[in-house]
């Protein structure tokens, strides 16, 4: 596994997950992305950065039940394990730490 | 559901194709999701269109499939431990044939590194210098009408036109040995005489790659009182003095400075030297440093160097080798002698492809190297045939395990992996026992092949990898008969153990055939090699040469010395007889000659003999025309010559005809021809190898000891003493050189070493490869004696008798042995009267070897074959029949 740093897209995936609690699928996660950050989001993306967010363990998966939309196919349900919320964690305290170190003048 | 609300059906078939499992049915669900949103919001054009584009979207390696990694990672380790597990504990069920397969393998194996290590030794001769695709060797040819003669050395002087004509020579390097005596080096108290002694000059060190310890190559051999010497002739004369500067004597005559020390000649090089001394010392000596006028750098007479040119990059042989011509036509063809050409030789061909006259060493001899090779495949060929024939034997016998193993779920692939991990298994025991015994056995072989093989990371890496590559092969067609196996279906191979078996076995039986042929030709082999020897070593050479003593002298003696020697031992009544002159062993001179009044042009080769007085008695040769020398003639003495029959027969006389004819010729370093004259013919005796035919020669009577040879015949009673009182006596009349001597028998003999290790090399290798065959043969016999345990059973039980049993068992393979002879017959014969070509006396091939050959091959088959048979002949029936 390659480390266990977190890219950008993968914080905000992250973060969605967080977001949409008991209910974080792929498209889920898609949309709620487009309406957080205005960008257009690839399902594929989407997919991809779960995959590898599982890999890196900040993510687990459970399979949802069957539904009549979708054509009847599952849904896979993604949470935050404690590892993800630790690493969300640390990726906002260094980000809060730096803005603290930001000399004030740099504002004004 | 709608049915218009679902998308392209290639698309997700697609889809499924690519993506993995335990995504697919997610991202299928998201992917739908969207489809029917689009489906809605755009229609379904643009919603198929988004779809297509989504799904291609997907296509990327974190969505593809990875059952197989998943599945590795699952139990890879555990399903090859089991596969070691079942390997271990079936070579336990079947000891004899783990047994025999392994030593099998690896005796094959074995012998097949020793014999590749010899192979790529002959073929590494001279590639340490570097530069060796750029250098030749420039030798000659002379087209005479009796003969064509090839020599490896060229006069001195043609260095100088190399050099200064011809713009793709860039050095030239020349070697010089003088074999007309083995010259005294002394330093203090230390005297030896050195044949490794040779002369050179600065240039060998820039043009080859020999390496020096101490000492400036670009100066070495500057000084002509100087002196190069190896590491080990350094030990032998300085210990561990700093050599560098130190003086030693030379013929006891000349100073010489050491001002260089080479490392040892490798093995591998064709020219092998312990000193190196200036060209230039040899040419002031015989200038009696400038009292005489003979310049050996002006003798465009004499062939005495080796000349090696360094050439440009991309100088093309045959048009420098066609320009080299003009050098013949201006220098070397003269009134008196034509039909010289100049060739060029590449310097890595020197030691396989050379055979001219006067080569610096004996070289190698493509030939044997050639079959030494054959027989290496050949042995690999029977040791790997089987392996194969009782690796598919024994998969033939476990029908019953592949069925169960199919049937509790196992996939192709597993069974497979099974077999290979038994197969590699074995391979892999026996290359290790192989390389054991190959290092073990080394020193033996270096000896009886007379090399010094070391194993270095090169050769040896090169051994593995074809090693490696052949037992791939091996183990890939072992699996064969596997996968056959494997392709029943499981209920087959559960109910029915002998069904498919029986065509298979035509695979295995021309394997065997295949072996037996190979086995055969290396006994036919060994017999004709065998008689061809002891033919030549027992055939009538037309002189004595037993008990004769050949003196090495440092020097030619002076009439004086000679005489005071002669006459001191003729006291000894156990020295017969002693004389002057050099006409058995291995040196040969020729020169060219013409027959005066004839009126014609034309040169003849022949080789000259010295002799001395009563020397005709002394070996026994006959007069068959004309008288011996006439001590009381001068004239006899001075131009007075004998011929033998083949000179007769080359100058195309007839013997009555040809006493009282007249030759000339011109001697070495003479500027006049002289005149000779026939007054005998004596009968052909083979003073040369029995390779060639008797050489066409000339006797003259001498004086003094031309060749640096006496020649003493003694009784043969007290050898010992008679040696030790001759040495007595030299040490009085000759007390500043060593004594030395050989046999006259032991020189002959010598001349046939290399075929007698070829002999013993065949020998042993023949009996390893019918060794090898035979454990196969026993191992296929005893397999199929199992699997007609039964019929076996029901035949004695209907009465049949052990003789009919045992016949009927046997009959399968002794016909295959037969077959191979057949065989094996014609390919023999073609192959080994070719190799008898090379002699010019030789035996004829009979029926009698192929006879013995076939017969021995069909007893060890029948023997090999017998004891299983005999075993199920005998055995009783009822408890054959008790099985199931």
């Amino acid at each position: 596994m390659k480390g266990t740093s977190l890219g950008e897209f993968e914080e905000l995936v992250l973060l969605t997950v967080g977001i949409l609690y008991n209910d974080a699928y792929g498209l889920g996660i898609r949309d709620e992305l487009e309406k957080q950050t205005g960008r257009n989001v690839m399902i594929s993306s989407v997919h991809k950065a779960l995959v590898r967010l599982e890999d890196k363990g900040f993510l687990s998966s459970y399979m949802g039940g069957a539904t009549d939309e979708r054509g009847g196919r599952k849904k896979r349900l993604y949470e935050l394990t404690i590892s993800g919320k630790k690493v969300l964690n640390r990726s906002k305290e260094l980000r809060n730490s730096m803005w603290n170190s930001v000399p004030k003048v740099v504002w004004e | 559901m709608n049915r218009a609300k679902l998308p392209p059906k290639w698309m997700m078939r697609f889809f499924r194709w690519f993506c993995r499992q335990d995504l697919a049915d997610a991202v299928e669900g998201d992917l739908l999701e969207l489809y029917e949103r689009k489906v809605l919001s755009g229609g379904r054009l643009t919603a198929n269109w988004h779809f297509i584009v989504y799904t291609l979207s997907f296509f990327q390696p974190f969505a593809f499939k990875r059952q197989r990694e998943q599945y590795a990672q699952l139990n890879g380790f555990h399903m090859f431990y089991n596969n070691l597990k079942i390997g271990l504990r079936i070579i336990k069920k079947y000891k004899a044939y783990a047994f025999i397969n392994i030593l099998g393998l690896a005796a094959g194996l074995s012998a097949f590194l020793l014999m590749a290590l010899f192979v790529m030794d002959e073929l590494s001769y001279d590639r340490f210098h570097d530069k060796n695709d750029r250098i030749v060797r420039v030798t000659y040819e002379l087209k005479t009408p009796n003969a064509t003669r090839q020599g490896a050395k060229i006069p001195f002087p043609i260095k100088q036109v190399l050099a200064d004509n011809y713009p793709e020579v860039e050095q030239v390097a020349r070697f010089y040995y003088w074999d007309g005596d083995t010259p005294l080096l002394s330093y203090g108290e230390q005297k030896y005489t050195e044949p490794g002694m040779y002369f050179g000059e600065n240039s060998i060190f820039s043009v080859f790659d020999f390496e020096m310890l101490m000492g400036n190559p670009e100066t070495a051999l500057s000084d002509p009182r100087s002196i190069v010497l190896t590491e080990s002739m350094a030990t032998k004369y300085f210990g561990t003095e700093d050599p560098i500067g130190k003086t030693m004597r030379y013929k006891n005559e000349d100073d010489l400075v050491v001002t260089a020390i080479l490392k040892d000649i490798p093995e591998n090089s064709h020219i092998v030297f312990d000193f190196l001394l200036p060209i230039e010392l040899q040419r002031q000596r015989w200038m009696g440093w400038g009292k005489s006028t003979y310049d050996l750098e002006k003798d465009w007479n004499w062939a005495a160097a080796w000349v090696y040119t360094l050439l440009t990059p991309g100088t093309e042989l045959s048009s420098f080798e066609d320009k080299l011509q003009a050098i013949a036509r201006e220098h070397l063809n003269t009134e008196d002698q034509s039909g010289f050409s100049l060739e060029v030789q590449p310097l890595a061909d020197i030691h396989l492809k050379s055979d001219k006259s006067a080569e610096a060493r004996a070289n190698g001899n493509m030939t044997q190297v050639l079959s030494f090779a054959a027989i290496a495949v050949l042995i690999l060929f029977i040791a790997c045939v089987n392996f194969i024939n009782l690796t598919s034997v024994q998969t033939n016998q476990r029908f019953k395990e592949v069925g169960l193993r199919k049937v509790m779920g196992a996939r192709r692939k597993q069974l497979v992996a099974q077999f290979l991990t038994e197969a590699l298994m074995t391979v892999s025991v026996s290359s290790l026992i192989a390389l054991g015994i190959a290092f073990g056995t080394l020193p033996y072989f270096n000896r009886f092949t007379n090399k010094a093989i070391t194993f270095d990371g090169q050769n040896m890496l090169l051994c593995l990898a074809l090693i490696a590559f052949v037992l791939l092969i091996t183990i890939m067609s072992s699996l064969r008969p596997a996968v056959l196996v494997l392709r029943l279906k499981a209920v087959q191979g559960l109910a029915n153990r002998f069904g498919a078996f029986r065509s298979k076995q035509r695979f295995s039986k021309s394997m065997v055939i295949g072996q037996f042929m190979v086995s055969n030709l290396l006994v036919i082999g060994i017999l004709i090699v065998n008689s061809q020897l002891s033919y030549l070593q027992n055939k009538d050479l037309g002189f004595d040469k037993e008990n004769m003593v050949l003196l090495k002298l440092a020097k030619n003696l002076s009439k004086s010395q000679y005489e005071l020697f002669e006459n001191t031992l003729a006291t000894n009544p156990d020295v017969r007889n002693m004389n002057r002159g050099y006409v058995a062993g291995t040196r040969a001179y020729t020169n060219t000659f013409k027959v005066v009044g004839s009126g014609s042009d034309e040169n003849y080769s022949l080789g000259i003999k010295w002799l001395g007085s009563g020397f005709l008695d002394m070996f026994g040769l006959e007069i068959i025309e004309g008288r011996d020398f006439d001590e009381s003639v001068q004239n006899d003495i001075k131009s007075g010559i004998l011929i033998n029959e083949a000179a007769v027969k080359a100058l195309g006389w007839k013997v009555e005809e040809s006493v009282g004819k007249t030759l000339s010729f011109l001697p070495g370093g003479a500027s006049q021809p002289q005149e000779i004259r026939v007054i005998g013919v004596i009968a052909d005796a083979h003073f040369e190898s029995l390779y060639d035919a008797v050489l066409p020669s000339v006797f003259r009577r001498t004086e003094s000891s031309v060749g640096g040879a006496v020649t003493l015949s003694i009784s043969g009673n007290n050898r010992a003493a008679t040696l030790a009182n001759i040495e007595e006596v030299w040490n009085e009349v000759i007390p500043q050189w060593p004594f030395e001597y050989e046999f006259l028998d032991n020189i002959i003999e010598a001349q046939y070493v290399k075929e007698e290790r070829l002999a013993s090399a065949v020998q042993y290798f023949t009996l390893l490869a019918i060794f090898i065959a035979c454990l196969g043969l026993f191992g296929l016999a005893s397999f199929s004696v199992q699997e007609r345990t039964k019929e076996i059973g029901v035949r004695k039980v209907l009465g049949a008798s052990i003789m009919a049993i045992f016949g009927m068992v046997s009959k399968r393979f002794v016909w295959l042995v037969v077959i191979s002879f057949l065989l094996s017959t014609p390919l023999g014969y073609f192959l080994f009267d070719q190799w008898l070509q090379d002699f010019a006396y030789r035996i004829d091939i009979g029926a009698g070897f192929f006879l013995i050959a076939g017969l021995t091959s069909i007893v060890i088959a029948a023997l090999a074959v017998g004891g299983q048979s005999l075993r199920a002949a005998t055995v009783n029936p009822v408890n054959t029949l008790r099985h199931e």
